[in-house]
């Protein structure tokens, strides 16, 4: 052996052992992998069909069908799919007509996660709770699977017959009528002209529409716009009625501009301040430095007296000379002058960096006051942009049901295709929409599921998810977007425009053919832009032009002729659903089960009243009543509501369901009250209790922080003068034991409260993306909910009027984690990188840990919760994370898929992991920037930096536990002249 | 009866002898202590069948628990440990009387012992065998048990020994062995008398493959002597250990209400307690049915009822310990567990019962009246068994529902397959101990008739 003529005294073959050396041999990988593809004579069109076929075979393998037409990815576009490896498309989902731009994550084919999408600006990178949830309605086993006539299952040709039966031989399409969802899709409208051009009318119906936003702005201005907010500068802003930071179009940027006014880091930096009036708690009003409580009714009498203290008073702002004599009647009928001169005050001191907004449900006068208000602070242009409204017919009549209703009672209707929506359950009670359907001849609706419409329509065509589909769609500012398809339609969907294709003639013509020509004829640069867009997930250049905000003030004043009657009696207020919204996601189980932000019910929603009004009417929680409005009649839950408005009764919208789908049909109809003449509001409300229980499901049956230091709170005032004072004690704690951190990272999360509004978004991420599962309304009340982060909502002060503290808690990844030390088989254990780890295929189930976190945050698998979920529904897995069994414990990771996956890449890569690639569901989600989360083992990293800040605490730091998540106290700014 | 009782013990001079009154010859003290092994009563049969029925009540109850799931019971988060482990500590309580009776006075040689060792052996043993389905029924996996014990593992993993559940399954298996050796080698010559007093073949040969052997020779009686005496010795510190260590199950926790150093004496105190209290429940009606009067006297009785009143008084002690600390330590979470939630909580109710239940009834015993009347002591027996299960809902689950944050403050409301399962412990407990009344020998009678030898020569000496 000594006498071996090689050099090498270990070899892989003969050839080696002589001295031959394969270059390659030293290589970690073959020659080549690593290096792009060499695609030769394939071009771009040719690549990107081997890349759909891949992803098709791909899709097989993953039980799934691959969407028809091209997609491209978004970012690093792989060469071909490869198994393990997530890719990422840019699509956007349309929400009441306006598109949020997202990037959703494909396992093979196979979409698994929604992201917002950076570039978009109603996301920046951050998406809204029902964007979130939205890939779970994708995959439900409830969806309308099958074309249905009557009942029966039927053909695409005989439907096709039947919907251009109503065409006349010269081509005209008269009687022809169509009732869709608000959209801003620029493909739908070039479609629906055409049909306009021929004799049929489109109708558009919501009840959550911006109708009266509109109608406000033609008060002031002349004509329909929607205001565009920019609060990056806004120093003061006021809402009324508006849930801003949480709902609407845009809410995720909104949520992002305001917390950048928000982000104090030293006592010297500057931090807006909010006013919000509202009847019932929002997550804006919970987040205000100032919050009014007020019925609903009596929110313009405020905004008119704020305009009259802005600029309509005595030498009144020469725009608002028109209406300054009602004004002053207005003013003075309002009871609250002290707070309205001190915000009006406030408002004259931050000129052009101030803004005034109005909520939906609020009248047309109220969003012309405010739209006023903001002419007159000179915010227009500064804080508020006006633009011609994205939704397509947006101001005139074909917004609402009162035309239609007319034509059908007149008989003009003889074909009525509805597309996509829930009219029959979502009109107002006064028109009987269901039954007016009946008299129609054909009726055709193309829905998501057998639902209240669908059983009162000829035709069910069931309606493609927005995953599922080709199409466009626009942002509220007018970004328009193109939605490409995730996946091939589960269920054989349809989507709107190909419903008014085969109106238009074309019965078999792809969405895609139709929306690409479509884009042809349109755009000149179409091959230069298409691929762009599809990649970036918006077409550049789209976002609609500022209009000029000429007031004319004319029909104003007629509004405002006399100030309304003294409020009598009790209020109803109904709302759209922060989780199931008007009802279109009443199915989604992530949805239903998710607390409700403020009330934390789960499963249902109730009527809200104050604690005062309870003690007069003598109502407590989970006792039955029936409200009664102008002879309708609804029984309900109640729940006794800190920080609801006296006398003012709100209850949720998207409830009480009679479709087909199982899950929707919990709680109450709240549509039953709501008329066409009160959409939002009615006076007359009356209410008896009936003697009967109705139980709920809430996550917190404790709302006192009882004197603990758990959410701290400080005001401003106070951080500026002892910036080391308002978050508790610092002193280090004596232990025995020393900590040797033996891994460059460290990692941390930091939570800032000043920016977490408590909107939701990060609880149904951390669901999404960990397959956290749902434990059902029985498993609620028995408080087993499994969510891995959940959001603690204390009230202090008044119970009547209280100030409200949220508290995102997950597992705090304690550096002494007391769960560790009382496993008894080393199931949670501690890695070198500071994670609190569970070992799920150890954990016998002991429950020890759980008693032992002083947090509880821990969860435990009580049944086997995944294991009777059908095909669809276990598609929506991340098969990056493990689903969990039987009789284990789980919790927060910190997303530890994701770090592993970063550690993997640096690894190969070659260099360390930089500050801020990885991050975490809820991270990522979060609109306010308010979570951070990095390495403690880089001084510089942002998490770092955010950690040694004088406002950052340790939660029940005297337990020793050394928790890795760490919380920033949570400021208030208030107003000196309102007790501040 | 018990006033001629009574009489009779009052004119005995001494404490010590009316451990056994008058002084039957050896085989008529066989024929009586055996006779219900060979003469079964007419009840026997539809007790059984009653608490067999319970049993296979429990079955189906752990049946449906293991096949689908804790969540059957009404744990929840923050309550994690409720019903389950509250029975377990309840049993394993009970459980503690046996050997306290039988190792530790056998050491301190008390008499009193001698008629009621055996019957509080058995009652240990199948307190334990109930106690130990809890544990493993509360797993949530409960098939991977053996991942708890040291065992050398192809996967190299042990148990986690900081935590207390390792050592609380060395802790309770080694109690129910060395109990069951005990018990069975007691059993021994008695075994060895139903077989030579055997009417039929069959009976002969089972109970003399049971007692293994056993021919009473002096030889035997030597080397017995010295195994029952060496596993008294290896007993006496597993009273103390197995209860301690249960208690660290919740010391360990930094929780507060279970956070406590008191812990493990009070737990022992407090098993002792419940374990006395059983005997007197099971005692007081066995004794009337087979007429027992003779052998189990007033004087036991008195005994028990004193041991009642010294457990009972340092329980009491330990719940005034308990909320002193939380009050002087300062602590806001403790003196919340100790002084609003469990006085005034939503279980205050339950708090209160047991207060009344564990320190007020055992007062009742300072009248000596009190401590030999069968009515009161039976009564009193039961309201401290309510007691000290009282006091482990009150420990356990009012510690939990509300502890640091307010925020995972939940009530906890039992579901029928907890009170399914407590109830089908019982009739199982039952029905072990009336097999253990009907085939064994339950009063032992080999060491009686030592007892009345000692007595004889004792009351010779005391004459001279």
């Amino acid at each position: 052996m000594s006498a071996s003529p090689t050099t090498h005294d270990r070899w892989r073959s003969l050839a080696e052992a002589a001295g031959h050396v394969d270059p390659d041999a030293s290589r970690e990988f073959p020659a080549g992998v690593d290096e792009p593809p060499d695609f030769g004579s394939l071009g771009r069109r040719d690549a990107l069909k081997l890349l759909g076929a891949s992803v098709m075979l791909a899709g097989a393998a993953g039980c799934s069908r691959a969407p028809r037409g091209k997609i491209v990815p978004y970012g690093v576009q792989p060469p071909e799919v490869t198994p393990g490896v997530a890719q990422h498309y840019a699509t956007a989902m349309t929400l009441d007509g306006y598109a949020t731009g997202l990037i959703v994550e494909s396992h093979e084919g196979r979409p698994t996660k929604i992201e917002g999408n950076l570039d978009h600006p109603a996301s920046l990178g951050a998406t809204g709770v029902l964007e979130q949830a939205s890939i779970l309605s994708l995959y439900d086993p409830a969806r309308a699977q099958g074309l249905f006539r009557k009942g029966l299952p039927q053909s695409w040709r005989k439907l096709t017959e039947s919907l251009l039966a109503v065409r006349t031989a010269s081509g005209g399409m008269e009687g022809l009528h169509l009732l869709l969802e608000p959209t801003s899709s620029p493909w739908m409208g070039a479609l629906l002209a055409r049909l306009e051009a021929v004799g049929a009318k489109a109708h558009y119906h919501s009840p959550v529409s911006r109708v009266s936003a509109w109608e406000g702005t033609r008060l002031v201005f002349g004509r329909a716009l929607d205001p565009v907010l920019d609060l990056t500068n806004a120093e003061v802003i006021v809402s009324l009625d508006a849930d801003l930071l949480a709902s609407g179009p845009f809410h995720c940027r909104h949520a992002r501009q305001f917390a950048g006014g928000r982000r104090v880091r030293r006592a010297s930096d500057a931090m807006n301040r909010l006013y919000v009036v509202e009847p019932m708690l929002t997550v804006t009003g919970a987040t205000a430095d100032h919050r009014l409580r007020a019925k609903a009714r009596d929110i313009v009498t405020i905004a008119a007296g704020l305009l009259r203290e802005v600029g309509g008073g005595a030498d009144p702002v020469a725009s608002l000379r028109a209406i300054a004599g009602p004004l002053k009647e207005w003013h003075e009928a309002a009871e609250l002058t002290p707070w309205v001169r001190a915000v009006a005050k406030d408002l004259l001191g931050r000129k052009g960096r101030s803004v005034v907004v109005a909520g939906d449900a609020q009248p047309a006068v109220v969003h012309a006051l405010a739209a006023l208000l903001n002419v007159a602070l000179g915010n227009v242009g500064q804080t508020v942009r006006f633009v011609v409204p994205a939704i397509l017919g947006a101001g005139s009549v074909a917004h609402g049901l009162g035309p239609l209703v007319a034509d059908l009672d007149a008989g003009r209707v003889k074909s009525l295709v509805i597309l996509g929506g829930n009219p029959s359950y979502t009109a107002p009670a006064d028109l009987d929409f269901g039954r007016r359907l009946g008299a129609v001849k054909t009726t055709a609706y193309l829905g998501a599921y057998e639902n209240e419409t669908a059983k009162s329509c000829e035709w069910l065509v069931p309606l493609a998810h927005y995953l599922e589909s080709w199409g466009d769609t626009r942002a509220l500012d007018g970004t328009t977007s193109i939605v490409q398809p995730l996946i091939a339609p589960l269920f054989g969907g349809r989507t709107p425009g190909e419903i008014l294709g085969v109106l238009l003639g074309h019965p078999d013509a792809s969405g895609y053919d139709s929306l690409v020509d479509h884009w042809k004829t349109s755009r000149a640069d179409f091959d230069a832009t298409w691929t762009g867009a599809l990649k970036q997930g918006l077409v550049p250049g789209t976002a609609a032009s500022t209009e000029p905000a000429e007031v004319a003030t004319k029909e104003l004043a007629r509004l405002l002729g006399a100030p309304p009657g003294p409020a009598a009696g009790l209020e109803l207020v109904v709302r759209a659903d922060t989780k199931v919204h008007d009802g279109t996601f009443s199915n989604n189980a992530w949805l239903l089960e998710l607390p409700d932000a403020m009330t934390k019910i789960t499963w249902g929603n109730a009527a809200l009243v104050s604690p005062a009004t309870a003690a007069r009417l003598g109502l407590a929680t989970e006792d039955e009543v029936e409200l009664a409005v102008s002879g309708r009649k609804l029984r309900t839950p109640v729940f006794v509501m800190p920080g609801q408005a006296d006398d003012s009764i709100a209850l949720a919208l998207g409830y009480g369901r009679e479709g087909e789908e199982e899950l929707g049909k919990v709680g109450v109809n709240a549509y039953l009250l709501r008329t066409s003449a009160a959409p939002s509001f009615a006076d007359g409300l009356a209410l008896v209790k009936t003697g009967e229980k109705r139980l709920l499901a809430t996550t917190q049956e404790h709302w006192s922080m009882e004197n603990r230091p758990i959410a701290l709170h400080a005001k401003l005032g106070q951080y500026r003068d002892r910036p080391q004072e308002v978050s508790g004690d610092h002193s280090p704690k004596r232990t025995l034991y020393q900590l040797r951190p033996d891994a460059p990272n460290q990692w941390a999360l930091s939570i800032d409260l000043n920016l977490c509004t408590g909107c939701n978004v990060c609880v149904v991420a951390c669901q999404a993306e960990n397959n956290v599962p749902i434990v059902g309304e029985e498993g609620v009340r028995k408080n087993r909910e499994m969510h891995w982060l959940r959001l603690d909502r204390y009230f202090s002060g008044s119970i009547d009027d209280p100030q409200v503290d949220v508290e995102p808690m997950a597992c705090q990844h304690c550096e002494k984690a007391p769960c560790e030390y009382v496993c008894p088989v080393g199931a949670t254990v501690h890695s070198p990188d500071g994670l609190n780890e569970m070992v799920y295929n150890r954990c016998v189930g002991t429950r020890f840990c759980s008693n032992n976190c002083p947090y509880k945050v821990r969860r435990f698998n009580w049944f086997d919760y995944n294991r009777d979920k059908s095909e669809p529904e276990r598609m929506v897995m991340n098969p990056d994370v493990t689903v969990r069994a039987r009789g284990v414990m789980e919790k927060c990771s910190y997303c530890v898929q994701r770090i592993r996956e970063a550690e993997i890449h640096s690894r190969i890569e070659g260099r360390p992991i930089p500050d801020g690639a990885i991050k975490t569901a809820c991270q990522q989600a979060c609109p306010s920037t308010a979570i951070v989360f990095g390495s403690l083992g880089d001084p510089a990293s942002e998490v770092s930096r955010l950690h040694a800040n004088e406002r950052t605490y340790k939660l029940l730091d005297e337990l020793g536990t050394e928790p890795r998540t760490r919380y920033m106290t949570r400021l208030r700014n208030p107003n000196p002249e309102l007790g501040g | 009866m018990t006033a001629a009782l009574s009489s009779h013990a009052a004119h005995v001079p001494g404490q010590v002898a009316d451990v056994l009154l008058g002084r039957p010859t050896d085989a008529a003290l066989t024929d009586q202590l055996i006779a219900p092994v060979l003469r079964p009563g007419r009840a026997f049969k539809p007790l059984l069948i009653v608490t067999g029925a319970g049993t296979l009540f429990l079955f189906a109850a752990v049946l449906y628990t293991a096949t689908t799931g804790i969540g059957v019971w009404g744990n929840n988060i923050p309550v994690a440990w409720a019903l389950g482990i509250v029975d377990f500590v309840w049993w394993i309580g009970i459980g503690h009387a046996g050997t306290f009776i039988s190792a530790i006075l056998l050491l301190l040689e008390q008499k009193w012992r001698t008629s009621i060792n055996r019957f509080s052996e058995g009652m240990t043993l199948f307190a334990v065998v109930q106690a130990g389905l809890f544990p493993l029924l509360h797993l949530g996996r409960p098939w991977f048990f053996y991942w708890l014990i040291p065992y050398p593992s192809t996967m190299g993993v042990w148990p986690q020994f900081r935590s207390a559940l390792p050592w609380d399954v060395v802790a309770v298996s080694t109690y129910l062995t060395v109990s069951f050796l005990f018990w069975y080698l007691g059993l021994v010559p008695d075994l060895a008398v139903i077989r030579d007093r055997a009417t039929t073949l069959r009976r002969r040969r089972v109970y003399g493959v049971f007692a293994l052997g056993w021919r009473g020779s002096a030889h035997d009686w030597h080397h017995y002597r010295i195994a029952y005496w060496l596993l008294a010795v290896l007993a006496t510190p597993l009273v103390l250990s197995v209860h301690s260590i249960v208690s660290m199950d919740f010391a360990i926790s930094q929780l507060p209400g279970w956070h406590s150093t008191i812990f493990p004496p009070f737990f022992v105190a407090g098993a002792i307690y419940s374990g006395f209290a059983m005997v007197l429940t099971l005692l007081i009606p066995s004794r009337k049915i087979f007429r027992l009067e003779n052998v189990v006297t007033e004087r036991h009785l008195d005994s028990i009822a004193k041991m009642l009143m010294v457990t009972g008084w340092i329980v009491t002690y330990s719940y005034a310990i308990e909320i002193f600390i939380a009050w002087y330590s300062g602590n806001g979470f403790e003196r919340y567990v100790q002084l609003v939630n469990r006085p005034t909580g939503p279980y205050a109710a339950v708090f209160w019962t047991m207060i009344f239940c564990n320190c007020v009834t055992p007062q009742i015993f300072w009248a000596k009246k009190m401590r030999t009347n069968t009515v009161v002591l039976f009564i009193a027996s039961i309201l401290i068994n309510i007691g000290m299960w009282t006091e482990r809902f009150i420990l356990i689950v009012t510690s939990q529902m509300r502890d640091f944050l307010t925020s995972s403050w939940h009530m906890y409301r039992p579901s029928y397959v907890d009170l399914s399962l407590f109830i089908g412990t019982i009739s199982f407990f039952s029905f072990l101990f009336l097999l253990f009344l009907r085939f064994v020998p339950f009063i032992p009678v080999s060491e009686l008739k030592e007892l009345k030898f000692e007595l004889r020569k004792e009351e010779g000496r005391g004459h001279a």
